[in-house]
């Protein structure tokens, strides 16, 4: 599975908590990164398939606002939140904000172990996702101009002919860019172009 | 003739001489009688004593030995007996209070008499006797020395404390309730800790190569954490202790310091920064520990209360400490809503409070604790808005021990 690639990142300003996830992780098979200050994070931000472990009240920064910062640095990161505090405001608040899951110290190692599976098969199918986006962009990219138009009217549901007219051009000449354009972006249908350019948002 | 003159002239000169005897006589027996009914008179036991503490004369309420209902130390003392010597022999037989109203005596005797009384307890009956010596003006010395039974009144003082410490106990265990969650953050730490551990321990000894180092280094890490724990119940505990008023020299720095790690995770919370700007010296005050930092810990929390309104960002709360010579002074400050001119003595009355819940018994109680270790407690207003709570407190003269 992905396990032995996955990194799993903790940050707890406990340091006998810290210690003892960072161990239950790597017994478990992870990679860990420890991390006693938030911002130590932040410094590096991580790349790669991985998850955050993060305390959800520590000073300076908490679990919340550092799920927010790596957010807007561009890591896509999920993040499991642990509390020593009964917060259920800042539960609630975290769940919206997207996490994986809330759990309350002492959090049992079998349930953090569960949460950070759940996180990381979620980052790695986001991470495909992007991967496969990627790969269209770069093959719609690779079209010419006239490609890419016909594709675009296509995908807005206009016929060869409809698309002539609007182009200027002869109905010939766009069912040829059309066949073209398909076999670039490797499609077989005019139902799944128009998919894939909606997808991109062409 | 002139015999006849000189022997009338030495008659009426002896008749003078008898008279002015007489009269000198009479005055002096009338002094006396003035100040036997004057001894006579005096409420409590009193003595006169000469330069060597010898019990000269004594006033009529002075008991006899045998006598039921009054001080068996003073009955033990007779006339021409030594007072002096029957209290040293008192105090070398353990009776220590003994020892400070004898000296007493004994330097107004010397002639380094200070004004004031002492308290005397009597060991069987327990009774109270305020003793007071003083100086007799007269070329042979000596002193007066009266002894005032204050029985009654030391009653109602033990009394009127242990009516203080109830309550103060009572505001103690109302204030844990506030603690409450700074209480289970700091708990479930060193419990999480260990759950973590243990359960990565037994992972470890179920495998074919136990790593016996490791295992090691979390059952050591358990053991530290449940100290932590401990020490966290400890620390509880001692805030919640009802019991008798213990006195031993503490650095104000470190009750403050004890006092707003309590809070921070509380303050943390409720997203308000505390900063501690203490003195760079120790500040050495006596009193009770537990007490002081009831005192404190009502101050910041009353301060964490004050800026609950504020937006995040504004919640600031201060807390001093600063040494001026005699005193040592602690200030708590926040940038609250403050307190209002004319409410600066106010609020230390029972039962004002503008909290909806608040019971209104924290400033009294603090006011009470800090005078009855000799210092004060005010309130004042912010220039910037706000309010400063001053507590001064006298410095501790001695760093002996606990006393």
């Amino acid at each position: 599975m992905t396990r032995e690639q996955a990194t799993v990142y903790v940050v707890d300003d406990d340091v006998s908590v810290l210690r003892s996830l960072g161990r239950m992780f790597e017994i478990a098979g992870y990679v860990v990164r420890t991390f006693a200050h938030p911002r130590e994070l932040l410094e590096r931000v991580p790349e790669g398939l991985g998850c955050a472990v993060l305390d959800l009240r520590m000073p300076d920064l908490n679990g919340l606002e550092l799920q927010e910062a790596l957010t807007r640095v561009g890591c896509a990161m999920p993040v499991v939140l642990i509390s020593g505090h009964g917060d259920i405001p800042a539960a609630v608040q975290a769940m919206k904000a997207g996490a994986v899951d809330f759990l309350p110290k002492p959090v049992r190692s079998s349930d953090l172990l569960n949460a950070v599976e759940r996180a990381l098969a979620q980052h790695a199918s986001a991470r495909e996702a992007m991967t496969e986006r990627e790969a269209i962009r770069a093959r719609f990219a690779a079209l010419t101009p006239r490609e890419r138009d016909v594709c675009r009217l296509l995908a807005q549901g206009l016929q060869s002919k409809e698309i002539a007219v609007e182009l200027g051009t002869a109905e010939q000449t766009v069912r040829l860019q059309r066949a073209r354009a398909m076999e670039k972006l490797k499609v077989h249908s005019v139902v799944n172009l128009a998919r894939m350019v909606a997808l991109l948002g062409e | 003739m002139t015999i006849l003159i000189v022997q009338a002239a030495l008659i009426l000169i002896f008749l003078m001489q008898r008279r002015r005897r007489w009269r000198v006589q009479a005055a002096l027996e009338e002094s006396e009688a003035l100040n036997r009914a004057v001894l006579a008179s005096l409420p409590g036991y009193v003595a006169i004593l000469d330069r060597d503490g010898v019990l000269l004369q004594s006033n009529r309420a002075w008991p006899r030995p045998g006598a039921l209902q009054a001080p068996r130390r003073l009955a033990e003392i007779q006339l021409g007996q030594s007072y002096i010597e029957a209290f040293r022999k008192a105090a070398a037989a353990g009776d220590v209070g003994a020892v400070l109203a004898v000296e007493h005596v004994v330097a107004t005797l010397t002639g380094r008499h200070v004004d004031g009384a002492v308290e005397y307890r009597c060991p069987m009956g327990e009774r109270w006797l305020e003793v007071r010596a003083e100086p007799l003006t007269r070329p042979e010395g000596g002193a007066v020395v009266s002894h005032l039974d204050i029985t009654e009144r030391k009653r109602a003082e033990v009394d009127a404390r242990s009516v203080r410490a109830e309550l103060a106990h009572v505001h103690r265990v109302a204030a844990m309730g506030e603690l409450a969650a700074s209480i289970a953050h700091e708990l479930n730490q060193p419990l999480a800790a260990i759950l973590t551990n243990a359960e990565s321990a037994q992972w470890l000894i179920d495998r074919e190569q136990i790593d016996r180092r490791m295992v090691h280094d979390m059952l050591q890490d358990i053991i530290a954490d449940d100290s932590r724990a401990a020490e966290v119940i400890r620390r509880m505990r001692a805030l919640l202790r009802k019991g008798e008023v213990r006195s031993s020299t503490h650095d104000l720095n470190d009750l403050a310091g004890e006092v707003v790690r309590l809070l921070s995770n509380d303050a943390a919370l409720r997203g308000v920064s505390i900063t501690l700007a203490l003195a760079p010296l120790p500040l050495y005050v006596r009193g009770d520990g537990v007490q002081l930092q009831q005192v404190l810990l009502n101050l910041v929390v009353n301060a964490l209360d004050a800026v609950a309104r504020r937006p995040p960002g504004e919640r600031r709360v201060w807390g001093r400490t600063t040494q001026r010579g005699d005193w040592c002074e602690l200030s708590v400050e926040d940038t609250g809503d403050g307190v209002a001119e004319g409410d600066l003595e106010r609020v230390f009355e029972r039962f004002y409070s503008t909290k909806p819940d608040g019971l209104g018994m924290g400033l009294p109680i603090s006011r009470t604790i800090v005078e009855a270790h000799g210092g004060r407690l005010r309130a004042s207003r912010r220039p910037e808005g706000g309010a400063i709570f001053c507590c001064t407190l006298p410095t501790a003269r001695d760093r002996g021990g606990p006393g």
